[in-house]
């Protein structure tokens, strides 16, 4: 007789534990993914991307509803077959019926431990892009100036895998679409060839790579334009940084996975084609959040206005040939291709001496926040018309100003 | 295949009595004693393993009682040992729908609707047998196992390993036997090691379980003439002390002394270079602050004598982690010591 007792205690046990599995989950999970403090906008996901219905299951897994959670997993897996992100989410949800679940993928069994931290990882970034409060409609607070010509720009926030599309909208830049990205295997801020890291700066796309290319970049390819004057200024080397895609096995990579370059899923990639297809796309790869931005670009609009403004004055001071005022503009530290500051301003001294009429227009003047540690920094290009009684040039331009104690200066000038 | 009427009156319900014992079911009497030899006799064939036979009189005997719960119960599960699974899921459909107040059938038919594959049938199948008996444990169990199987299905998926690694392994019980006050349990997938079970020679196992007959796995040259060499010898002694040195140098981050463990010829899960391999280890162990291995189960399969396959149950835990899995290690001697040359594991 005790052991009938026993054996019935013990069903007792067994599905009280099985009833309380199922309730461990949400608690669990949503604490690893939804700290209490952030509101999630569900506006949001009414477009039904992978992504959103990734991020619309571990919403429903925060509040709870399980069994919801999971059917709306098994419809993006159903829509995107090779996303491995939903199966480790429906592994979990699954799981959760058997036993506890301390985080996404922990209970596994994977061995591959560098395998289930970049899932975690992935399910951060994709999770907090909709969770940083950002009304992405609003003017980003991205110091950058497009014109008619250009009318794109891309923002990476390698920290975040993130990449924004703006458009021109009157000078002002606008919100278009965004994606998850993948980046280097060790991060940003390459420095020489095979570190695995993405470079850091401003960068503009070439055209799309024509040669056949394995699966591995997916549909389409675009080189960048690293190493740029910056990058050989500082001695860093490498080369071969493309945006490209995904290859078919996987829908996307985890966030940092390449050799440097920036991945996009395929299905984003071909969106963005149709802009990349256009030639010399600027790209800024920067180490900053948008977030990040608004606090440090609060005064954005005086700010591009005191840029354009620097440049206006330089182009009268040139043209006027003030030599003082207009080698004022340049940075003690001053560099390009064939000189510094000394020969630069030695140079431009002899030429101003003689006091020839010219004069020159700017135009097309776009400009782009550089991301850069130590000062503000801005890459700006504009067209060159340069009038002489002797000469007469049309260039393209390119000159790196910095932000030295309050006052813009350039450090590279050249052609581009 | 018998037609569905076979089973179709109620008449006869003999063998019940060797199995009411402690049982609380009360709706089925027996009136009729004399198939109760029959009935042993069917049992003894089974408890001696002799399964075809076993089948055999069970269906002669279903002919002259056709309604026999037990019966028809133990014809269930002898063919899905069998692995005659349409058969047995016939005999498990019919229970469920001539009483569907028992849960047993319905907890036999997910077993087998999950060793087929067909989860969702499965898990039909056991919610229906505990929503009439909510305190059935053995279902509750088997759900549990179920979703675990199918995590595991999920898993696989994400990492790519569904093609290349071990089959996920159910451990659904298939109940043997109906109104058993013992509820004698048995894994369906007890396989540890997918060596064990390969040959039908081998299986000299009274609780076979069903899975054996469906191990579809590629059998590699070695883990054929391991069946010969599964006795102990003194080398397995000697394989038993390097595995609990390994575990140990492991276990208390002793890296280089467990690195010594790896021969040269090692080879890399990911492919890569030997030196980066043992770096990569370096970094993860040494991160970590505390490590336990533990292993259980551990089955050393000999192939001459300087050739080893050695499985067993790993549970490793660290700060953060604690995973449970089936340890494969090939190993080779050479100069009179051990070394690994290849690590797998499956998953739990």
């Amino acid at each position: 007789m005790k052991a009938i007792v026993k054996r019935i205690l013990e069903k007792k046990i067994l599905f009280f534990l099985t009833i309380s599995f199922i309730f461990h989950l949400p608690q669990v999970l949503s604490e690893e993914i939804f700290s209490p403090n952030k509101n999630f906008d569900t506006a949001e996901l009414k477009y039904e991307t992978p992504e959103k219905l990734l991020i619309k299951s571990l919403v429903e897994i925060s509040e709870g509803k399980i069994n919801i959670a999971l059917e709306t997993i098994e419809s993006l897996i159903k829509k995107t077959p090779n996303f491995k992100l939903a199966y480790i989410i429906k592994g979990d949800l699954l799981l959760a019926h058997a036993k506890q679940i301390n985080g996404i993928g922990d209970e596994s069994g994977i061995e591959n431990q560098e395998g289930i931290e970049n899932f975690k990882n992935e399910a951060k970034v994709r999770i907090e892009r909709y969770l940083n409060n950002i009304t992405l409609d609003d003017e980003p607070k991205i110091v950058a100036q497009l014109n008619e010509k250009n009318k794109f720009l891309l923002y990476i926030d390698a920290n975040n895998s993130r990449l924004y599309l703006y458009g021109n909208n009157n000078g002002k830049l606008s919100y278009k679409d965004d994606y998850y990205i993948s980046i280097g295997k060790n991060g940003f801020g390459k420095e020489y060839h095979g570190d695995k890291k993405t470079p850091v700066g401003v960068y503009f796309t070439g055209k799309k790579i024509k040669e056949s290319l394995s699966d591995f970049y997916g549909n389409a390819a675009y080189p960048l334009s690293y190493p740029n004057e910056i990058d050989l200024k500082n001695k860093r080397n490498g080369s071969g940084i493309w945006i490209h895609g995904t290859p078919k096995s996987t829908y996307n990579r985890a966030p940092r996975a390449s050799d440097g370059c920036v991945v996009l899923s395929n299905p984003d990639l071909v969106k963005l084609s149709s802009i990349l297809d256009n030639n010399q796309i600027p790209v800024i790869i920067s180490f900053r959040s948008l977030k990040e931005l608004e606090s440090a670009n609060k005064n954005l609009n005086e700010k591009k206005l005191s840029i354009s403004n620097a440049i206006e004055t330089w182009r009268k001071n040139w043209e006027e040939q003030n030599t003082d005022e207009y080698l004022n503009f340049y940075s003690k530290s001053f560099f390009n291709e064939k000189d510094n500051y000394s020969s630069w301003s030695d140079r431009k001294r002899r030429i101003q001496a003689e006091k020839v009429n010219i004069s020159i227009k700017l135009s097309e003047i776009t400009f782009f926040d550089y991301p850069n540690k130590e000062k503000e920094m801005l890459l700006v290009d504009f067209e060159q018309d340069y009038k002489s009684p002797t000469i007469n040039n049309k260039m393209n331009k390119r000159q790196y100003w910095v932000n030295e104690n309050n006052e813009w200066r350039i450090i590279y000038e050249g052609g581009s | 295949m018998p037609e569905k009427n076979e089973y179709s009156n109620i008449k006869n319900l003999k063998g019940f009595l060797l199995f009411i014992l402690l049982s609380a079911f009360t709706f089925f009497l027996a009136n009729e004693i004399y198939a109760a030899d029959d009935f042993k006799s069917i049992m003894q064939l089974i408890e001696k393993g002799e399964k075809e036979k076993a089948a055999q009189q069970i269906d002669q005997y279903l002919k002259v009682n056709p309604n026999e719960p037990q019966v028809i119960f133990i014809k269930g599960v002898v063919n899905a040992e069998l692995g005659k699974y349409n058969e047995a899921i016939q005999a498990f459909t019919y229970l469920t729908k001539k009483h569907p107040n028992l849960p047993e059938p319905f907890n036999n038919l997910a077993v087998l609707y999950a060793e087929l594959g067909d989860y969702d049938k499965a898990q039909q199948a056991l919610e229906t047998s505990i929503k009439t008996n909510p305190s059935y444990a053995t279902a509750h169990i088997n759900l549990g196992d179920l979703y675990t199987k199918r995590a595991t299905v999920a898993y696989n998926k994400a990492l790519e390993i569904d093609k290349t690694n071990i089959q996920a392994k159910t451990k659904l019980s298939l109940i043997k036997k109906l109104f058993n006050a013992n509820d004698i349990k048995v894994s369906v997938a007890a396989p540890p090691a997918a060596t064990t079970q390969v040959t039908p020679i081998n299986t000299p196992n009274p609780s076979s379980p069903v899975a054996a007959n469906t191990q579809t796995q590629k059998k590699s040259p070695q883990e054929e003439s391991n069946v010969k060499n599964n006795s102990p010898n003194n080398g397995e002694s000697e394989i038993n002390i390097f595995i609990t040195e390994w575990i140990a140098v492991w276990s208390s981050k002793n890296i280089d002394n467990y690195l010594t463990k790896y021969s040269p010829n090692f080879k890399t899960p990911n492919g890569e270079s030997f030196a980066d391999w043992k770096n990569s280890r370096k970094i993860r162990i040494l991160g970590k602050e505390l490590i336990k291995v533990e292993a259980t189960d551990l089955k050393i399969l000999k192939n001459g004598e300087n050739f080893a396959q050695v499985n067993f149950k790993q549970k490793y835990t660290s700060n953060n982690l604690t995973q449970v899995s089936n340890k494969t290690l090939l190993i080779r001697k050479e100069n009179s010591a051990w070394f690994i040359e290849q690590e797998y594991s499956g998953k739990q």
